[in-house]
């Protein structure tokens, strides 16, 4: 069955869309629905849609696999050095040590601006990776 | 002693694991085997720091994070959860030593056990409900990866079906964590035990919730009915997962039972955990005796074991609680020895049925020796550790005469299959004609036909590290040994981080009673196996092991078993 | 209360599909369904004692519980993990079997062993 290029098309235009919203959520976490979680899965559900529509090579060409992998043991680290951070900062793992801003503003409620960018890194790299390897074809 | 160390047990193996995977992306640098010796190096560092104040009385507690209240996050280590971590350490210690000796197990294997002890450890210190259940599903999610490792077919459906159960029970954890969420509005172990010591829902919503609590950790525990996956995932699991699975994971998942069973402070609980402990020895036995693949029958035997360390909690006093705990540790040491050497066999001859190896003795003199201790030890012989560890738990059910006659059973049963396994070692296969063998390769052929079918090699040939393989099985048969032969001070210091008192009396497990009795039960055992291995017992073997559960009636014995346990709760508090 | 039955009737759903159904990827669905019935019951729960978002912008609003809507973001982790896990073991079983269905996976197995 012959692709058409409605799939082309649409699925370029859209995942930067995608993509953006994701990291929205991802930054706006503390201050509406959202955080590192959920713009995590966004962020992977547009590389998705690339993965889907264009093709595995050539997803694999803008995200390759071991950088998408690093990522992942990156974002792993960087959250395990936050909570040694707040061992030595302040009062115990992971306690909150970044100025607390005015509420409402994005840089505000201590490190979870931070941890929510970490975790969104990770969660979007590491389903990106889940999906990469369910939709590898054997031969 | 500073109190936020005791997350250092959860943290240093998560740490560990990032470095494990630093070997994937730079493969010829070798990280891997390095930092996992560090990491339990360290980690049984930091537990011998915290041994001297916690044989003291001590106890820690910390809320991470500073959310204190009701709903923060807690950790509490007492003199039992620092057994049960050192069970974790050495015993995942050294499974990992063997798997060192073998080159399949590539970086990604240890990343996994090294979430899987971080994850056990989390378990052990959780002091809140919500903390409990993040850690079961990291256990749990680890466990099924590790299972499937071995990449054969057997063992991927063996993990998809305890998948499937385990998912099931710990979504009914969930719905116990929501009814305690909704009645006290706190998740912390303390709020629990004031939930269930002045209830404020209906009788038969706390019998509910109590239900779902027990039931949902019961999966991972498998007493019956909730024993259904066990056999299968522990025998077709890569060999030291095995020993893991069989020696920590399910311990680990019964201390938080224990844990809840003494926090609701509920009888019905304790009644129900003693009658499910001796039926589950009793049928354990029963079925590992009918089988004829190696590691299936050990499977077995770690739900029969589970069956007495449950009866032994259930019955509730003293020596039995405390034997329970000793079982603990014992199953945990030669269970893990018997699945590592007999893995060893396995590997060598490339077969894992009883019925085409045997006279190995003569040819792996060291493999009998290691195996003999640890089969000792199970079946309950004087200087090693279950002679003392079972006579604990048998004699503190003395007032349940029911359950101690049935595990006298069981024990005539436990000495009856490993009879039946040691076999492996002495007994001359009977020679085939080439007719009815097993295919052979071509140039086998030629062959007398008296020639014995199976193929011995070496260490050597097969690729292993001697050293690496070797190490494990004498520490473990030194540590039985050894807890065998000082079971007394032992003993008393369980009783003690327990129940803060020295014991009473004085329990000398050399009495001539009990050796008579262990004669006893050693001559109905070897009659019992001659019985069972007669041509007769041969048929009534094969019609016990054609009986199996299909995954559909699996999932129904679950929640049988947890109408069941709802009912027996809820019918016991109705007057 | 209704609401807290068509809950648990979802979850009854859940569990029939669990152990009913032959296909084995509709026995994953069933599990995601259990999940999505436990997330909906305990957010519920939360979302009765207040009105607004959980978010305190000028502290004067009633929030919603969040501490359960924190525990949920928790197991919708989980339970999103351990769908990923069985949906790669269905599949490596489907290329060894051949099949989906759970009868004959578990007939073929006890044949081979």
């Amino acid at each position: 069955m012959k692709k058409t290029s409605i799939l082309d098309v649409i699925s370029r235009k859209l995942s930067p869309f995608i993509l953006l919203f994701g990291f929205y959520l991802v930054t706006y976490g503390h201050l509406s629905p959202g955080g590192g979680f959920q713009g995590g899965v966004v962020i992977a559900s547009g590389i998705v849609l690339l993965l889907l529509c264009q093709g595995t090579e050539r997803v694999q060409k803008l995200f390759p696999l071991t950088a998408v992998s690093f990522t992942e043991a990156l974002g792993f680290f960087a959250f395990l050095a936050m909570g040694f951070l707040g061992i030595f900062l302040g009062s115990g793992y992971l306690s909150n040590f970044l100025p607390i801003g005015t509420p409402g503003e994005v840089p505000s409620a201590g490190f979870i601006l931070v941890l929510n960018i970490v975790i969104g890194l990770k969660v979007g790299a590491g389903i990106t990776l889940i999906c990469f390897y369910l939709f590898k074809e054997e031969d | 002693m500073p109190e936020g160390g005791i997350v250092l047990f959860i943290v240093v193996p998560l740490a560990g694991s990032f470095f494990t995977l630093l070997e994937k992306i730079w493969p010829d640098r070798r990280i891997t085997k390095p930092s996992v010796l560090l990491v339990f190096l360290s980690c049984l560092l930091i537990l011998l720091i915290y041994a001297k104040p916690i044989f003291q009385g001590e106890e820690y507690r910390i809320i991470l994070g500073n959310w204190g209240g009701p709903i923060g996050i807690a950790q509490a280590m007492d003199g039992f959860a620092w057994v049960g971590l050192f069970l974790v350490y050495a015993v995942t210690f050294l499974a990992l030593i063997y798997a060192f000796s073998d080159k399949t197990y590539d970086s990604s294997f240890y990343f996994f056990s090294l979430i899987l002890t971080s994850g056990m450890a989390g378990v052990i210190l959780a002091a809140d409900l919500f903390n409990l259940f993040v850690c079961l599903e990291i256990v749990g999610i680890s466990a099924y990866i590790l299972i499937a490792y071995a990449k054969k077919e057997r063992s991927i459906l063996a993990s998809f079906k305890y998948l499937l159960l385990s998912s099931l029970g710990i979504s009914i954890f969930l719905l116990g964590i929501f009814g305690i969420y909704r009645n006290t509005g706190s998740l912390l172990f303390s709020g629990v035990a004031g939930y269930f010591a002045s209830p404020t829902g209906s009788a038969r919503e706390t019998a509910l919730i109590l239900a779902a609590l027990i039931a949902g950790l019961g999966v991972r525990t498998a007493f019956i009915p909730f024993h259904t996956w066990l056999p299968e995932a522990h025998s077709q699991a890569p060999h030291p997962v095995s020993a893991l699975l069989s020696g920590v994971v399910i311990k680990v998942t019964f201390i938080a039972v224990w844990r809840l069973s003494v926090i609701s402070g509920s009888l019905e609980v304790r009644n129900f955990l003693l009658c499910s402990g001796t039926i589950t020895a009793l049928v354990g036995v029963f079925w590992a005796l009918m089988q004829k693949e190696i590691k299936v029958l050990l499977a077995w035997h770690s739900v029969s074991q589970m069956g007495y360390i449950i009866a032994g909690f259930g019955a509730g006093t003293l020596l039995s609680v405390s034997g329970s705990l000793f079982h603990i540790l014992n199953h945990a040491l030669f269970k893990s020895l018997l699945f590592l050497s007999l893995g060893l066999v396995i590997i060598l001859t490339n077969e894992d049925s009883l019925k085409k190896i045997g006279g190995l003795g003569r040819k792996y003199p060291l493999l009998a020796l290691f195996f003999t201790f640890g089969a000792l030890s199970i079946a309950g012989f004087p200087p090693f550790n279950g002679f003392v560890s079972k006579k604990l738990i048998m004699v503190g059910l003395k007032e349940h005469p029911a359950a101690y006659w049935t595990l006298w059973i069981t024990s005539v049963g436990t000495l009856a299959s490993f009879t039946k396994l040691s076999a492996l070692f002495w007994k001359k296969l009977k020679k085939q004609p080439l007719s009815q063998s097993t295919p052979l390769r071509k140039g086998d052929l030629q062959k007398n036909s008296e020639e014995e079918v199976f193929q011995i090699s070496s260490m050597k040939k097969a690729g292993l590290n001697k050293t690496a393989a070797f190490f494990p099985l004498v520490v473990l048969s030194i540590l039985c040994l050894i807890t065998g032969l000082f079971g007394r001070p032992i003993f008393e210091m369980l009783h003690f981080l327990i129940f803060r008192q020295s014991p009473s009396g004085i329990f000398n497990p050399w009495t001539m009673e009990n050796l008579w009795e262990t004669f006893l039960v050693t001559s109905l055992g070897v009659f019992s196996y001659f019985l069972v291995t007669s041509r007769g017992g041969e048929v009534f073997q094969s019609r016990i092991r054609s009986l199996r559960l299909s995954l559909d009636w699996t999932l129904v014995f679950l929640l049988a078993g947890f109408i069941s346990l709802g009912l027996t709760v809820f019918l016991s508090k109705l007057p | 209360m209704l609401r807290i039955y068509l809950i648990l009737i979802l979850f009854l759903l859940g569990v029939f599909g669990i152990i009913l159904c032959r296909n084995l990827i509709k026995k994953v669905i069933a599990l995601n369904i259990i999940n999505s019935a436990l997330i909906i019951l305990f957010i519920y729960l939360g979302s009765l004692s207040g009105d607004e978002a959980p978010i305190l912008l000028d502290q004067t609003g009633i929030i919603v519980d969040p501490v359960p809507q924190a525990l949920m973001l928790t197991a919708i982790v989980v339970g999103i993990c351990v769908t990923a896990l069985a949906l790669s073991l269905v599949y490596k079983l489907y290329k060894a079997y051949g099949t989906l269905d759970i009868q004959e996976i578990e007939k073929k197995a006890r044949e081979n062993a």
